[in-house]
């Protein structure tokens, strides 16, 4: 129950955070505002998390209820921790609507479950589950950064400038920061891969098995590497490369939400 | 005593008359100080751009302060006043402030929100405190002015935007590049608009300037100017490869850069973004080339469509500038009109400060034996009674400086206390209230 208020409380902050958001577009003063509600809506959100621990006596990587807030709390995190105070702030318009809606999504979805089987105990999980965590914030907001360049580069293109090209930082700006993100991520699901299979050799006896999330997991991956590639050395620079790399995070979003639902995977665990 | 503004600007009056109404330099410093030996004017600011020259002063009368201003321009510039009168505009007390209030946030300016205006207003406020033309009251007026102005340009987006064509375009550039700072330009052709564009450019940082044109002696002039590099027109495909903006302003009736050349020069950086500003006309670049991945190409109409747009915004940020006005004039409204009270309450307190000094002095008289720490809780209880009995009375009469009934309140008092006083700065109470607000 307290969980629900905490997740209400978050989605209200969020919510409240977005329109703050969309309204300092127009008054440029209501972003300090904007900010405070984002992060009163991340200690909500830690708090929904760690209630979820405290209720469950497990850590909150079971369901896709967890997923979810764990999502929605690193890339809030990774934000506020990152961009805030930089010309890319303001790409808070677009982050905020998105986890105050994962955050509404998230009132029905399960939130129940068993922790883990003996047979998983073990150190590797802390390595897999945060590394994957990080990979997938990362992923998040090097999106929404992505989507931003977009429709600044769109407003570029065809002449037509709406209030964000006033408010938008500099496509450089926009396609850097992305790409830093985009970078980091992949390392992380690289690192997050790899610390998986060694789990799975200590727990399974194999490395890789083509078990339904781990060769999700290896797709999102070339769907980077090839984003990577294609930016640094084929010179598909901007908006070619700015698909790849959403095609990459399409494919995460899958392997989180439609994989495990339909395939039935060894893996347990959304994430 | 009134704040009385006269003057004339581009709505009003053509260029050739406003060149002639102009104080500049030394005229402006003797022109005050002629100014001020007129009966009526107290002091003054005379505000003079090349769009417009204003007078500012404090007056005793207005009839006679207008009077007196009209006969001062038409003498220093030796117009008739026949010539002046029907380009001159007149602005009074708060109508007054209201217009300064305008002019320094560039409401009334020829291009809205421009902010050269802000300095020029804080330069005949200076010239005329140097050359003690501006009393108090002008003092706090143009330094109210001038934080109205900054409130202007930082609250709101008045300024913000580009409403040149080659201020667009080094706008543009800067919301594709983060940077400017060593930024290489190519400017093909040699003419004013391409050299003004670049000039622009190299002012908010870029590094190189590369000029090629049909004549190399024009490339190579123009080069010189900017310390950049001559190229023939030949060479351009080559430069292509490794410059970030792109200025062409020849007179060649048909393409210089075609899409397959730039289409090359692409593959060859790989793609990093490049800016082509096409200001000819017929233009210079190949529209085609717009649709080339990474290339921003603008002509002068998509130029033109962005100054558009900006000068619209300007005109909506406008009404939020015009808020503030409002709410500036009326705060210093407040204080004029309290300033009107202030020499009513110095007399009253020095009424009770010499009643309190005399019974003091009486009652001390007579307590001798009064050690000097006995003397002080006395003389300190004096004034505390005092201050206490003014308060509120005091306060009350600064709230109704502003009000309509203020000359009955204040008359009673100084019926009731018997007070005298001067006549006071701008505004004072014996003024009909009537006359003040236009």
């Amino acid at each position: 129950m307290s969980t629900l208020l905490l997740l209400a409380g978050m989605t209200l902050a969020y919510g409240t955070a977005a329109i703050l958001f969309a309204l300092s577009l127009y008054r440029p003063r209501l972003r300090p505002a904007a900010f405070g509600a984002t992060s009163l809506g991340f200690i909500f959100n830690t708090l929904a998390l760690g209630g979820q621990v405290l209720a469950l006596h497990r850590l909150p990587l079971v369901n896709l209820f967890e997923s979810a807030l764990l999502l929605a709390w690193v890339s809030v995190l990774l934000y506020l921790g990152f961009s805030r105070g930089q010309r890319v702030g303001v790409v808070g318009t677009f982050l905020l609507p998105a986890v105050a809606i994962v955050g509404l999504v998230a009132f029905f979805l399960p939130r129940g479950g068993p922790g883990l089987p003996p047979i998983l105990q073990s150190p590797w999980l802390f390595f897999h589950a945060s590394s994957g965590l990080l990979a997938y914030g990362a992923f998040s907001l090097g999106c929404i950064l992505s989507g931003t360049y977009l429709l600044q580069e769109s407003q570029l293109r065809r002449k037509r400038f709406y209030i964000f090209y006033h408010r938008l930082p500099p496509l450089e700006v926009l396609e850097q920061s992305s790409y830093r993100l985009n970078v980091a991520g992949f390392l992380a699901l690289t690192l997050s891969i790899v610390f998986g299979s060694l789990w799975a050799e200590t727990a399974w006896g194999a490395y890789w098995q083509w078990d339904p999330k781990q060769t999700w997991s290896l797709i999102t991956w070339l769907f980077y590497a090839g984003y990577l590639h294609a930016r640094n050395l084929s010179g598909w620079k901007g908006r070619r490369a700015m698909y790849l790399a959403g095609l990459g995070f399409l494919s995460a979003i899958i392997n989180i939400t439609i994989v495990p639902w339909f395939f039935r995977s060894i893996h347990l665990f959304p994430y | 005593m009134h704040l009385l503004v006269l003057g004339l600007n581009h709505k009003t009056a053509p260029v050739e008359l406003r060149e002639k109404v102009a104080f500049a330099g030394p005229a402006l410093v003797e022109g005050l100080d002629r100014l001020l030996s007129y009966p009526y004017v107290q002091e003054a600011v005379i505000l003079s751009t090349c769009n417009r020259t204003e007078i500012y002063a404090v007056v005793e009368r207005l009839e006679a302060g207008r009077a007196s201003l009209c006969e001062f321009i038409s003498r220093e510039k030796s117009l008739p006043e026949s010539e002046l009168s029907g380009h001159l505009y007149e602005h009074k007390d708060a109508g007054a402030v209201q217009h300064l209030f305008r002019v320094t946030c560039g409401l009334d300016s020829m291009v809205i929100g421009e902010t050269q205006i802000l300095g020029q207003v804080k330069e005949a406020y200076l010239a005329a405190a140097e050359a003690q033309a501006a009393g108090k009251f002008l003092h706090n007026l143009f330094n109210h002015a001038l934080r109205v102005g900054k409130r202007a340009h930082s609250e709101t987006s008045i300024s913000d935007n580009a409403v040149s064509v080659s201020y667009a375009a080094v706008e543009l550039a800067r919301k594709i590049f983060d940077r400017l700072e060593g930024r290489k330009v190519l400017v093909i052709g040699a003419g004013k608009m391409g050299e003004l564009t670049a000039k622009h450019l190299v002012s908010s940082g870029a590094a190189e300037i590369i000029v090629a044109n049909r004549t190399v002696e024009k490339a190579e002039a123009l080069a010189r100017l900017f310390n950049g590099q001559p190229v023939t027109l030949a060479e351009i495909p080559a430069v292509l490869e490794k410059v970030d903006v792109v200025i062409s302003s020849t007179g060649a009736p048909g393409f210089v850069l075609e899409k397959p050349t730039v289409m090359r020069a692409m593959q060859a950086r790989r793609h990093r973004s490049l800016f082509i500003i096409d200001i000819a006309v017929p233009r210079d670049v190949d529209p085609a080339v717009g649709q080339l991945e990474n290339v921003f190409l603008y002509d002068v109409d998509d130029l033109k469509n962005v100054v558009d747009a900006n000068l619209q915004w300007r005109q909506r940020e406008a009404k939020k500038v015009e808020g503030i006005i409002k709410e500036e004039a009326e705060k210093f409204e407040n204080w004029r009109q309290t300033q009107a009270v202030v020499p009513l309450i110095n007399s009253l307190r020095g009424k009770m400060e010499e009643i309190r000094q005399k019974e003091l002095e009486k009652a001390l008289r007579k307590l001798s034996h009064l050690s000097a720490g006995e003397r002080e809780v006395i003389e300190a209880m004096t004034l505390a009674i005092i201050n206490k009995i003014l308060n509120e009375p005091i306060s009350s009469i600064k709230e109704h400086a502003g009000r309509a009934d203020r000359d009955l309140y204040l008359e009673t008092l100084k019926e009731l206390f018997k007070l005298k006083t001067e006549e006071g700065p701008v505004g004072s109470p014996t003024a009909p209230t009537a006359q003040r607000i236009p």
